[in-house]
């Protein structure tokens, strides 16, 4: 797959960081600079006697840097992986020297080694060891329920309590209270709710309306618990959605070994959000022949950029492995394509279908928190002192007031109809792309 | 958001109970909300069985919340508000072009975008729509960049116009208008209208200020005068005389700046008749032969008074700290003299009357005013001697500014001479490769050059650059760089036809290290440039 200058900035851990590797785009500053299938590789003259050896494992990709930085990428890497898109025929080597092969085959193996292992796991042991491995999980598993179990009744009298003396009494309180609250759930191992008890604390601050918001956001919330009381009476795919919500996670590796779809999937839209220290990817894909939307999540910590490897506005033939539970929309991409196209078209509808399928997926899924919608032909629009986008049928969307690139998207239309694709929350749609032209636009900054 | 009608008002008085129930807590309030027409969604309530009344008011609300919510239908809007923009005839640039121009944006090099609009405007091409924003963003807020204002309105296309129009925040950007719109359009529309009509037909705009000029806002007046600098021709010179009575300062002030660039205007002829009869050339005579070789000399009597018609001819009578109010006086008359005047009233060669100058009581307020001239009317035959006696004179000096001299300010002159001159002096100056002080007026000089630079000029900083450097990797002169001045203003300079070059011929142990840095960015720059318009034109 090629690779652009501003794919490749991408995936800076920060800003410092792009412009440090921009400045070491300099052809003198590098030697034996060489690609194959698998690799690049380059040595770059740093302050010190010896240049440092940047490399890159074109198969994730993954970098490899032997100077001292404690950033990843490191700027060497990005420099290289820059260079190989901006001047590729400066790279004349095609033989990987020792460094770079030993490097790589260090990182076959340990791929190999991997999947033996999974694989391992999978092959029944000897019975006495199976049932000593089978006791030892469940007696973990009781374990965590019965602490999970613990911090939902205490959530639950928080929010009785709440109900009882007032919403008004968190109107003017700090936002400590919920992140205590927040730290008392991740203690209790539940994670999922401690997200959803630190999303509450902006709740009092977002304007007229927001009792409102904050009681709809309790009432579902006290849904969940009420459900996870009852988990055992309920379908295995809401047990399954119930569980993900409270912040069991999959096991991804066993995930990959299930059939997944295979289909042309495009790349919609992607944004990055910060929770706490973590960095989370949302990228949205959907499958031209199955229809089926897809939601793949990337998580980095601290300043490494999370890498998907899925760039908005592109194309791939692969597999992807849903999750379970009733929603069907968090993914994981089991196998791809190397080879990506661009994308000219967004398959959108008119608001009133997108709209219709989101109110379908709420009914099965009460939690249902952001809903991907693709939009065929709407214009921007002003009225009434705000701004929306409308469709030829005379039906219009408000606009989420954190859009930042409201301006952009207004450019981009010219007054014309454009294609939109962004996340639905039920009140308001933020937009992560367009098109226009035929031209695929990012919206998410 | 709204509900479907059919159930609409039911609901949402049952949601508004249990949202005001919520807000002022379960305790105040006798009961809670459940009765309404909805038979279906009764029904569930009813059926909400719950420990105590708050889990019941709960669970009530999270059911008619979803109940409510995935009955959501689109509002209905009315057509847009909006027009449709023209289409764009001209090409957009590629992708390739856009990622520069997103680099340049997001402050990297910041100062290369009058550089990059320019060459977009060049190769007839417009920037991709949805950078318009960023791309006015960046000029709305930074000083530096309010000369792009006026070409951006070509490399934006239609598009751009039609968002500007849209946005308050950006109607600094003056859309051109029709002449019949004038008199009920904003500043910037007329400036643009004014500009716009300056490069094709001038004397137009004259015949579109004069009607309404007396009733034109102070600031107008100012914005408009200024603008007369492009196209300007003796058709003004009616105008601008009678400008020289304005009420604004300002407007005074550069109505007689216009007018001393036209040699033929009466202010320069008003003020000719008064500075020739200070100046008294006295010629060698027989006696003093010995003494003064060839050398007449200059007699300067200083002006007595400055009345009204003095000051309306542009002569400010207060003098800054530390100039006597009559050469103050004499300097600023002097400057409004085009140059050639002097050869002919002296019958000398710029170089004797530049000498002559010299040697008068009141050298530096003579050369000082001379340099303005000779810049205001671009005379590169009288810039030579002045950059001549400024590089004789800090040689003499040993290169080391000395207060009160006016050497190191004649040193700009360097930019009014013509290239093949400019560039023996300058790259003679760089070849030296001498001491530090020496090497600091060397790169004065540079600077003084305006690029984009000949390759010979570029050629000379470079070999001095690699020199400086060599000596920095033995570790001597560790100081070498401070005499270096703006680095990105030397890499905005030289020709692109270098990019390769300048990256050869450095000293192996000296890349990569803390001194080389400077020079690096410049090649840095350079190489962007170079890659920048590779883009552009692709």
């Amino acid at each position: 797959m090629n690779w652009t200058t501003e794919q490749i900035l991408k995936l800076a851990p920060d800003a410092a960081s792009g412009k440090a590797a921009q400045g070491l785009l300099n052809l003198k500053k590098w030697s034996g600079l060489g690609t194959d299938d698998r690799a690049v590789w380059g040595l770059c003259q740093g302050s010190g006697a010896k240049p440092y050896q940047a490399q890159i494992d074109l198969a994730e990709p993954a970098f490899k840097c032997s100077c001292p930085s404690r950033k990843f990428p490191c700027k060497h890497g990005l420099a290289l992986f820059l260079l190989l898109a901006e001047e590729r025929s400066a790279f004349k080597e095609k033989e990987q020297p020792d460094w770079v092969a030993k490097w790589i085959s260090s990182r076959i193996e340990r791929a190999e080694k991997r999947q033996e292992r999974e694989a391992a796991t999978r092959v029944p042991k000897s019975e006495e060891e199976q049932a000593e491995a089978e006791a030892r999980a469940a007696k973990t598993a009781a374990r965590r329920m019965e602490r999970v179990t613990d911090g939902v009744e205490d959530l639950e009298r928080r929010l009785e309590d709440l109900v009882r003396t007032g919403l008004a009494s968190v109107a003017n309180r700090e936002t400590s209270i919920w992140e205590e609250q927040a730290a008392r759930l991740v203690d209790a191992q539940a994670p999922g709710l401690a997200r959803l008890v630190r999303e509450l604390a902006a709740i009092p601050g977002t304007g007229t309306g927001w009792q409102e918001r904050m009681l709809r956001r309790l009432a579902q919330l006290h849904l969940l618990l009420e459900a996870f009381r009852r988990i055992d009476s309920l379908p295995s795919g809401v047990q399954e959605d119930v569980r993900a919500m409270v912040g069991w996670s999959e096991d991804q590796a066993a995930l990959k070994g299930h059939d997944g779809i295979k289909d042309e999937w495009l790349v919609l839209g992607q944004r990055t959000l910060l929770e706490d220290r973590l960095q989370v990817q949302r990228c949205w894909l959907r499958g031209t022949n199955s229809h089926r939307d897809a939601l793949v999540l990337t998580f980095a910590y601290g300043n490494q950029a999370p890498f998907s490897g899925l760039i908005p506005g592109t194309r791939f033939s692969g597999e992807l492995v849903f999750f379970p539970g009733t929603l069907g929309l968090r993914a994981l991409v089991r196998s791809r394509d190397e080879q990506t196209t661009h994308m000219e078209r967004l398959p959108g509808r008119r608001i009133d279908d997108e709209i219709g399928s989101w109110s379908v997926t709420l009914a099965r899924h009460p939690w249902l928190e952001h809903y991907p919608l693709a939009l065929d032909s709407v214009t921007p629009t002003y009225l009434g002192g705000r701004w929306l986008l409308g469709d030829a049928a005379g039906k219009s969307l408000p606009l989420d007031s954190r859009f930042a690139q409201l301006w952009q998207m207004i450019a981009l239309s010219g007054g014309r109809p454009i294609e939109v694709f962004g996340e639905w929350d039920g009140d308001t749609l933020l937009p992560l792309s367009g098109v226009a032209e035929g031209r695929f636009v990012e919206l998410s900054a | 958001m709204s509900s479907a009608p059919s159930s609409a008002p039911i609901e949402a008085s049952l949601w508004e109970q249990l949202v005001k129930t919520a807000f002022l807590g379960s305790e105040r309030s006798p009961n809670l909300g459940n009765k309404h027409q909805d038979e279906l969604l009764a029904g569930l309530v009813a059926q909400v069985k719950a420990e105590n009344r708050e889990a019941a008011l709960l669970s009530s609300a999270a059911l008619v919340a979803v109940y409510e919510r995935s009955g959501t239908v689109a509002e209905s809007a009315s057509e847009s508000s909006l027009s449709a923009c023209a289409a764009d005839g001209a090409p957009r640039c590629g992708p390739g072009a856009a990622a520069y121009l997103r680099r340049i944006l997001d402050g990297q090099f910041l100062f290369l975008l009058p550089e990059f609009v320019a060459a977009v405007q060049a190769a007839g091409k417009r920037v991709p729509e949805e950078l318009l924003p960023n791309l006015l963003e960046a000029v709305k807020s930074s000083p530096t960049l309010a000369p792009v204002r006026h070409t951006l309105a070509t490399v934006m296309g239609h598009r751009g116009q039609w968002l500007v129009a849209l946005n308050p925040e950006w109607s600094f950007i003056g859309v051109p208008i029709t002449p019949e719109e004038w008199e009920v359009s904003t500043r910037a529309d007329r400036v643009a209208l004014l500009r716009q009509l300056r490069q094709a037909n001038p004397e137009q705009a004259i015949a579109l200020l004069e009607p309404t000029w007396k009733g034109d806002a102070p600031e107008d007046r100012v914005a408009f005068v200024s603008e007369l600098e492009h196209g300007l021709s003796m058709k003004d010179e009616p105008f601008l005389e009678n400008a020289l009575d304005d009420r604004r300062k300002e407007v005074r002030q550069k109505a007689a700046e216009l007018l001393m660039s036209l040699p033929e205007s009466r202010l320069v002829e008003r003020m000719w008749q008064r500075v020739a009869p200070l100046f008294h050339l006295r010629k060698p005579s027989g006696l003093r032969l010995k003494t003064f070789v060839g050398k007449p000399s200059l007699e300067v009597d200083l002006p007595d008074d400055c009345d009204d018609a003095l000051q309306r001819d542009g002569v400010e009578p207060q003098p800054p700290q530390g100039t006597g109010k009559k050469a103050w006086w004499l300097q600023q008359m002097v400057r409004a003299i085009p140059p050639g005047r002097w050869e002919s009233h002296l019958q000398l060669s710029p170089e004797k009357c530049v000498t002559a100058f010299q040697h008068t009581e009141f050298s530096k307020v003579l050369l000082t005013a001379l340099l303005d001239a000779v810049r205001r009317h671009n005379d590169a035959r009288w810039a030579r001697p002045l950059v001549e006696i400024a590089i004789e004179g800090s040689k003499k000096s040993g290169y080391v500014p000395v207060a009160g001299t006016p050497w190191f300010g004649l040193l700009e002159t360097v930019a009014v001479l013509v290239e093949a001159d400019r560039d023996a002096i300058v790259s003679k100056q760089l070849d030296r490769q001498g001491k530090m002080a020496e090497l600091a007026f060397a790169m004065k000089l540079l600077h003084s050059c305006p690029g984009p630079w000949s390759v010979t000029l570029a050629q000379s900083m470079l070999n001095l650059l690699r020199y400086m450097t060599g000596q920095m990797a033995e570790g001597k002169h560790p100081a070498l760089w401070a005499g270096l001045g703006d680095l990105a203003a030397l890499g905005r300079r030289m020709p692109l036809s270098m990019a390769e070059e300048a990256q050869l011929g450095w000293p192996e142990d000296a890349i990569g290290k803390p001194f080389f840095k400077p020079v690096q960015t410049i090649i840095d720059i350079l190489q962007f440039r170079s890659k920048m318009h590779k883009e552009i034109n692709r």
